[in-house]
């Protein structure tokens, strides 16, 4: 890989111009709402955790 | 937007069935720990204990359900649909990539494209390559060897590539970067993995359905594994190729319209996913907060949140993809996707949502949560048997002879064979339903098959305590706050030296040992009993060194060794053709666009 990235770095210029992107073609999408009622139980989960492991740490 | 197709009454008798099944054999399970703990009097392990192995028994017995519902047999009803002509249906299939290797991932284009070709698709599906890779020089060897394929291919118009300078969102950020820029091109998108495989006849035949049900926003195939070397990875691609179709049967009668979607190898309509699939990013910081991580199961959701179709067609053949070759790999793989599911605990109570979709959320969290709760029963179960009292012979003060306690012993016995039961019998009678409608003939016939059910619960007994370390770990450290990340994947050959597998797995060793000594120590009884879990804990090294090396055998054989499929053969072929390295090129010209980078060449 590395002599790969080695010799492409000396490489010539090519004059081609094909597209290779992609159609131009918009959609919209939407961000959609997943959160709703804030859920505490992972919050505390992780606080709990977090405590449990520093006080195991001493 | 359609209107929610109504629960189809067969799905949910799968659904009760199956959370009957799971609850009923876990109370039986905390029936018989709660009596025969109480024996010596009622003590908080006791109840400890056995709200744990109801907890763990149902799980099992969940598994074993949903491989029982899979082998009875289900109509998909796609009808005929030969009057469908999937050409008339703009289709593109995208490959997003992140620091992959390029001559494999090009490949494999280049096969699937000679594959349609076959099919008569040529023109009617397009490639589009999403690379997300960060580093510069890798990007640069990808540019090559699509140059490569291009050439090959004479893709001008029809095979695409381009790269993202901004890696938002990951990969469905990649995805969604596509249909927003992209997307009103195609009625439909094919969406895989970098290692996915798939045959031009069967996107055809994925169209086909799409077309036939105007309600269906997304069908998952079941990818097979291919590829495999080593031990571990055979055993995996067996496994994959033998228990996953009955397995996901099971599931397929169990998630009816609210079907799941694994991320790849899976077809959407555009419109639907565009409208429905935007995914916001969560208030708070990773692990939980951020991006979300396990992607697809929430655009599962959202979809049918909105009414469409999500559906598994497991018997959609011609759908493959690699596999890890090590455990290493597979831990690690596991824990992002640990991490991405426990981050659904943030997303079930969303609004709107289905109630399948919030089941389906919460039993991803358990089947990480479950081997903590495995580590917590083991634990408690000492916990329980050092501080137990003395047995009291003679509890009336003028008793003349000893009174002895009921001894529970084969109950406990008993409830231990079934939990191996629960592990076992599934898998058994797959092969006994595989024995009697010929499939062992693909799998190198009856005797062979039975040797490879045989070799697999054996080396899955064997990882199943060092993978219980590692998921631990993972939901700890997730828990605990500590963030994954999204490292690449690692694909291709994994052979650990022992030194590596050392590094990887001294850890679990050491806990192997405390335990076992611990138990000596102080519940020798119990030491006899936990041996399965200590020694291959204690073993991990060797374990891990030793499945990931290459077996070439008739154990663990499966259709595709005996007669490759045409895709993979033709990727081979591929493969074998292109040069192993390529001549220099010029970097790339780069028209900066919103969101991303789309080169020119």
């Amino acid at each position: 890989m590395s002599n790969e990235a080695h010799l492409f770095e000396k490489a010539p210029e090519t004059d081609a111009h094909v597209s290779i992107a992609p159609p131009e073609a918009p959609l919209v999408m939407p961000r959609q709402q997943l959160e709703g009622a804030p859920v505490r139980a992972p919050g505390f989960l992780a606080r709990l955790m977090h405590f449990g492991g520093r006080a195991a740490q001493g | 937007m359609p209107d929610r197709a109504p629960l189809k009454a067969n799905t949910l008798a799968s659904r009760l069935t199956a959370i009957a099944f799971a609850g009923l054999l876990g109370l039986g399970a905390a029936g018989l720990v709660f009596e025969a703990s109480i024996q010596d009097g009622l003590q908080t392990t006791d109840v400890l204990r056995a709200l744990l192995i109801w907890m763990t028994t149902s799980w099992l017995a969940w598994g074993a359900a949903q491989a029982l519902l899979g082998l009875v047999p289900r109509r998909i009803g796609a009808g005929d649909l030969s009057g469908i002509d999937p050409r008339n249906h703009r289709t593109v299939i995208l490959v997003p990539i992140c620091n992959e290797d390029a001559r494999a991932t090009f490949s494999r284009v280049a096969a699937m494209d000679i594959s349609l070709a076959e099919a008569g698709l040529t023109g009617a599906v397009d490639f589009a390559i999403l690379s997300d890779t960060r580093d510069d020089t890798l990007a640069r060897v990808e540019r090559q060897w699509f140059d490569q394929l291009h050439r090959d291919r004479e893709g001008a118009g029809r095979i695409y590539y381009r790269r993202r300078t901004d890696n938002w969102g990951r990969k469905a950020g990649n995805i969604e970067e596509f249909i927003t820029r992209s997307g009103g091109a195609y009625e439909f998108a094919v969406i895989l993995d970098a290692d996915s495989l798939m045959e031009g006849e069967t996107v055809a035949e994925m169209v086909r359905r799409m077309v036939a049900e105007p309600r269906l926003g997304l069908l998952q195939t079941l990818p097979q594994i291919v590829g495999a070397q080593s031990l571990f990875g055979r055993a995996m691609q067996f496994s994959s190729n033998f228990f996953s179709p009955v397995f996901s049967r099971g599931l397929a009668h169990m998630q009816g319209d609210t079907g799941p979607f694994w991320g790849h190898n899976a077809i959407v309509r555009v419109r639907a996913f565009a409208e429905s699939c935007g995914l916001p990013e969560l208030k708070g910081r990773p692990p939980f907060g951020g991006h979300i991580l396990s992607h697809d199961y929430v655009e599962a959701a959202l979809l049918a949140r909105a009414g469409w179709i999500v559906r598994l067609d497991e018997d959609l053949t011609g759908s493959y993809e690699e596999g890890p070759e090590n455990i290493v790999s597979y831990a690690k793989r596991d824990r992002r996707w640990c991490q991405g599911n426990l981050q659904h605990s943030r997303l079930l109570t969303a609004p709107g949502l289905r109630f399948w979709s919030r089941f389906v959320f919460l039993q991803g969290i358990t089947a990480y949560i479950v081997s903590l709760i495995w580590a917590a029963f083991l634990i408690v179960s000492l916990v329980a048997f050092v501080t137990a009292p003395l047995p009291n012979y003679f509890p009336d003060p003028y008793q003349l002879f000893p009174s002895f306690p009921s001894d529970r012993t084969r109950e406990i016995v008993g409830l231990g064979i079934g939990v191996i039961g629960l592990l076992i019998l599934p898998k058994f009678l797959i092969l006994v339903h595989a024995m009697l409608t010929r499939r062992t003939k693909g799998f190198g016939g009856a005797f062979t098959t039975f040797r490879s059910v045989l070799g697999e619960l054996l080396l899955s007994s064997l990882m199943a305590p060092v993978m219980l370390m590692y998921q631990s770990r993972a939901v700890l450290q997730v828990l605990m706050g500590r963030d994954g990340g999204w490292p690449a994947n690692q694909r291709g050959e994994g052979r650990l030296s022992l030194r590596e597998a050392w590094a990887a797995s001294g850890w679990i060793v050491t806990w192997g040992t405390l335990v076992l000594a611990a138990l000596t120590q102080f519940a020798p009884t119990l030491a006899l009993w936990l041996l399965p879990v200590c020694v291959p804990m204690m073993a991990a090294p060797v374990l891990l060194a030793w499945s990931s090396r290459p077996a070439r055998s008739r154990l663990f054989r499966v259709p595709g060794e005996l007669e490759a499929a045409r895709v993979v053969t033709l990727y081979h072929g591929v493969a074998a053709n292109w040069p192993t390295t390529l001549e220099p090129q010029a970097a790339p010209e780069s028209d900066t666009g919103e969101g991303g980078t789309h080169v020119t060449a």
